[in-house]
């Protein structure tokens, strides 16, 4: 995010829009159905393991290659993110001896970019300038944290804003936003604490049926949560995510050469990107308990040619339970101010019968890798193989954020 | 990453915001507002976006406010927030204008006492950190009932 504060200046500058256009989409070719997800990769996730993230990358790249059944001379297209460039173009090539041709964006990775991935392969795959395109993203923050050189909050102490009109006043890091957030939430709609441990035992449940995951064998009930310490009211412990090392990786390569790999293809639907004017400065925000998300969906689902109703598994970037629970409003699952009610009663387990959510455990069950892992979680949901697998699932959507943006992706078997 | 010497403070030397603090030195609440077309410039700006007219001026504030969120905050999550814990962080609406969000503290209240859009008024105390001999002039708030000030003129509490 660094590179980004001073673009927040210019952006607010520029901005001559009324106070009530708190942001907009961001139109995007119509690429739905060309290309698909046909490799998936992993590392362990893990605390401090004392790894780098390039190395916990580099393992996440190499299997995604072999998933996919490719070679890295394969790979001719690569994608990371700016904020985390764990496998940058220098590193892919250093690791691989790879000397070929390479596309390559750092608008990729995870939270945002890990759903606008595929949409920038199916560009450059439209325009012939790549084949097989692989993204990345990997963190290393548990070890980062435990040594206090790095962590979730460093990006924001880049804002001159954040540091000299919030910081002193302990207005700072994400979760005293986030809990800001939740309050107002819960004065205007009556969202209560309950509402938001629904998110937290879905999460938690899910990671319980998954081995994979950080919390796989720590089970939890309503009246833990509720227990759990505060942290920043009215967010608890288990309304915060994990701080882990992991990383995770994906093939995007064209719908027609995905019909003749090893794996049914995961294909793109639908990409939708969404920008708010107040980028990262939450306070800011007029639509205060709303996210980019609202002006992301719509486009997404306008691509794929579906609506709310056709969703089979929702992945939601879910560092606070309360950020899952507006971003399900913003995106047309409920109304807004009805996130509450809507995620009770266990309608978000994967075999509740409702809208099964974050079905690997989500940032706050499974690992904090900032959204990849919910990306290939959806591709295992489409191949049948996901530990918590939702019965008959066609219709798959990530949910990306990173605060002055949102993007949502839908990917959909082989229809 | 490289912080400014005086983090937690505010860096003296960025420019855009230093206003902020040497107003809160005189004890008023100022936020930049162009002179030409009136509007208030939040978060500062060198000019401003409706118009361009350069230099938004610090301008004082009647330092009444709603309280719009908060947040009791149980864990010092920055090592230098350890003797604060808990406090209570909050953003309020300046009364000049309710778009003007302004993040701050409470004092002078138990978080079970808030309530939303409750009215509040600028108080003026030093703040401080731990592992830092600094102390600053900061405008916290504090709800109007607690009775510092009820509308005349500006609050000035200094405690």
């Amino acid at each position: 995010m660094a590179e980004r504060s001073g673009a927040v200046r210019a952006a607010r500058a520029r901005t001559m829009t009324p106070a009530s256009a708190w942001g907009q989409p961001v139109d995007l070719v119509d690429l739905g159905g060309s290309v698909a997800i046909v490799g998936i990769g992993e590392t362990s996730y893990t605390g401090p393991s004392g790894r780098t993230g390039r190395g916990l990358a580099i393992e996440a790249a190499e299997r995604a290659i072999a998933d996919a059944g490719l070679t890295p001379d394969d790979i001719d297209g690569l994608t990371w993110s700016a904020a985390e460039p764990a496998l940058d173009e220098a590193a892919f090539r250093e690791h691989f001896g790879h000397r070929g041709e390479l596309f390559t964006s750092a608008m990729g990775g995870g939270m945002t970019g890990a759903a606008m991935a595929p949409h920038i392969a199916a560009q450059a795959i439209a325009e012939g300038r790549a084949t097989h395109v692989l993204n990345t993203y990997a963190v290393a923050w548990a070890t980062e944290r435990a040594s206090m050189t790095g962590g979730p909050g460093k990006g924001h102490l880049t804002f001159p804003e954040k540091v000299n009109l919030e910081v002193p006043f302990g207005f700072f890091p994400q979760p005293i936003y986030f809990a800001a957030i939740a309050r107002r939430h819960m004065i205007d709609f009556g969202t209560t604490s309950a509402h938001l441990g629904e998110i937290a035992l879905a999460c938690r449940a899910h990671a319980n049926l998954n081995p994979d995951a950080v919390m796989h064998d720590r089970p939890m009930s309503m009246s833990e949560y509720l227990d759990s310490p505060m942290i920043t009211d009215p967010l608890r412990k288990y309304d915060c995510c994990l701080i882990s090392d992991g990383g995770a990786a994906f093939v995007t390569t064209s719908i027609d050469r995905a019909r003749h790999l090893r794996h049914p293809p995961a294909v793109m639907a639908g990409v939708g990107l969404g920008t708010s004017n107040t980028m990262y400065h939450w306070s800011l925000q007029p639509a205060f308990t709303s996210t980019p998300q609202q002006f992301a969906a719509p486009g997404a689902f306008a691509m794929a040619g579906i609506g709310p109703d056709d969703v089979d598994v929702l992945t939601l970037y879910d560092p606070f339970t309360i950020l899952s629970l507006i971003q399900i409003e913003d995106m047309g699952f409920c109304g807004k101010g009805e996130g509450g009610p809507f995620v009770s009663g266990g309608r978000l387990r994967h075999d509740g019968g409702g809208l099964p959510f974050n079905t690997h455990g989500g940032l706050l069950s499974h690992a904090y890798v900032l959204g990849i892992a919910h990306v290939v979680e959806l591709v295992k949901q489409l191949r049948g193989t996901a530990a918590a697998q939702v019965s008959g699932c066609e219709v798959a959507v990530y949910g990306g954020y990173t605060g002055g943006d949102a993007a949502t992706l839908v990917l959909t078997g082989d229809r | 990453m490289k912080l400014h010497h005086d983090f937690p403070f505010p860096d003296p030397a960025d420019q855009l915001t230093s206003g902020f603090w040497s107003a809160a030195d005189r004890l008023e609440l100022a936020i930049p507002r162009c002179a030409r077309c009136l509007r208030w410039v939040w978060y500062p700006e060198a000019v401003c976006p409706t118009c361009a007219e350069p230099d938004p001026a610090w301008t004082a504030t009647s330092g009444r406010a709603s309280l719009f969120t908060w947040t009791e905050v149980h864990r010092a999550l920055l090592p230098e927030y350890a003797d604060m814990v808990p406090y209570i962080a909050a953003i309020v609406t300046l009364e000049e204008d309710p778009s003007l969000r302004v993040v701050t503290r409470v004092v002078g209240a138990r978080a079970t006492d808030l309530e939303g859009d409750m009215p509040m008024v600028v108080t003026f105390q030093s703040i401080a950190f731990a592992g830092s001999p600094l102390r600053r002039t900061a405008p916290l708030f504090t709800p109007t009932h607690h009775g510092l000030d009820r509308g005349e003129g500006s609050a000035r509490a200094l405690l």
